[in-house]
């Protein structure tokens, strides 16, 4: 089965492009990334029962974040590059990304997406390029989801979201001091919004491919087409 | 995710506790009464829950403005403390701005033994103390109206932040689980009553 793909009006319905915390100079550029991005997610076939559509727009969102996360450790740990405590995080993180993702798909039922595939241009199997990378999926996801919460209508489904979202915060500090910078930028985080988010995972040229392909359809090791 | 609407449902049917605890006073040791039920958000309960909050967050800058007053703290603990305080001072003016007329803040009596001076018990005191902020966060994030929620939000994940800090430089795991529980007002209550950060 193949899902028609998503183009910025089709997910754009209920607005969600057009946050106005998206307001940027970078607006144009991007744009351009946001819709190669969203062009890579896979649009829902069939609409589900529930949850409501907009939640359902902000859960799929959230997924793809999570399928991002998911395969970013996932193949960290895969490839053992990494060792002591990094590879330790990596792992626990790992874990920790596929719950996630198991959870909005259960939520999202038979419209969730399809995982697309990635390719994270080597920063899975060097440490340093892991841990910058780490921690800005990271910050970028506390971000997002801080920008989310203010959409979802569905009270079961914001009380899940909160409880990630301070989740994906302590894994951001704990990246950051085996990073050895500071777990905190400041006193408030952010929020992020979603234009801003997918433009910048676009930006470094993650998400290759949507399509339905078998979810064990994966490189033995990380192309290098950046 | 099923634990964490579980404990959704949870909340939902602990609003009785919830409204015996906010009958007991209007400010138990900082932190207003709550609301007396869990219902649809609205800017009546907006108030009441950002005053708890704000009663949470009260509680951890006295923490840190007697832990660094103290002078004992050395190391990365000193650093950990004095950047906490700086966050945890702008959560309550966030909190107290959001409130528009804050309530006159009660000076928060605690006993936390040695916990001011002695590194070990500091970061004991620490690791209770952040994660029930962010407990107590989540569990009041959904009871906000939007216009109100994103604060809270704005809030949470820097305490989520310290938790992890703290957490880490105490050995323990920065992340315990896939989600962070949150806990019913009544709960933070007694959670913070047992450590010693409440009378």
């Amino acid at each position: 089965m193949t899902r028609p793909r998503l183009d910025l009006a089709a997910i754009d319905r209920d607005g969600a492009v057009r946050e106005a915390a998206d307001a940027t100079s970078t607006r144009a550029a991007l744009l351009g990334g946001a819709l190669a991005a969203i062009g890579a997610l896979a649009l829902p076939s069939v609409a589900a029962a529930a949850p409501a559509p907009r939640d359902r727009s902000v859960l799929t969102y959230a997924l793809s974040l999570e399928y991002l996360q998911d395969a970013f450790y996932t193949e960290a740990e895969r490839l053992g590059a990494l060792q002591g405590k990094v590879a330790d995080a990596a792992r626990v993180l790992g874990q920790t990304e596929r719950a996630h993702v198991k959870a909005f798909r259960a939520l999202l039922g038979s419209s969730a997406p399809a995982r697309p595939r990635f390719d994270f241009h080597g920063t899975t199997e060097d440490e340093l390029a892991f841990l910058h990378t780490a921690v800005a999926l990271e910050d970028l996801c506390v971000g997002a989801y801080a920008g989310q919460a203010t959409r979802i209508r569905s009270p079961e489904i914001l009380q899940a979201a909160v409880d990630i979202h301070s989740v994906e915060a302590r894994h951001a500090a704990w990246l950051r001091r085996l990073l050895d910078v500071r777990p905190t930028e400041g006193s408030l985080d952010e929020p992020r919004g979603r234009r801003s988010v997918i433009g910048t995972i676009a930006a470094r040229g993650f998400v290759v491919d949507a399509s339905d392909a078998p979810t064990t359809h994966r490189r033995a090791s990380p192309l290098f087409t950046g | 995710m099923l634990r964490a609407l579980t404990r959704k449902k949870f909340l939902l049917s602990a609003g009785g506790a919830v409204s015996a605890a906010a009958a007991g006073g209007a400010a138990i040791g900082g932190l207003g009464a709550m609301a007396s039920a869990r219902t649809a958000p609205s800017r009546g309960q907006d108030l009441r829950v950002l005053g708890f909050l704000l009663g949470v967050e009260r509680i951890e800058l006295a923490f840190y403005e007697r832990a660094v007053r103290a002078g004992a703290l050395r190391g990365e603990l000193a650093e950990f403390a004095a950047a906490a305080l700086i966050h945890e001072r702008d959560h309550v003016a966030a909190l107290e701005a959001a409130l528009g007329s804050a309530p006159a803040a009660p000076a928060p009596l605690f006993e936390v033994g040695d916990a001011l001076t002695d590194h070990d018990a500091f970061v004991a005191k620490a690791i209770a103390l952040e994660d029930a902020g962010v407990a107590a966060l989540n569990g009041q994030i959904t009871n906000l109206t939007p216009e109100r929620l994103g604060t809270g939000c704005a809030i949470v994940s820097v305490d989520a932040r310290h938790a992890a800090w703290i957490r880490d430089i105490g050995g323990m795991a920065p992340a315990d689980g896939a989600t962070d529980a949150p806990l019913a007002a009544a709960d933070v209550r007694a959670l913070l009553q047992r450590q010693g950060f409440l009378a």
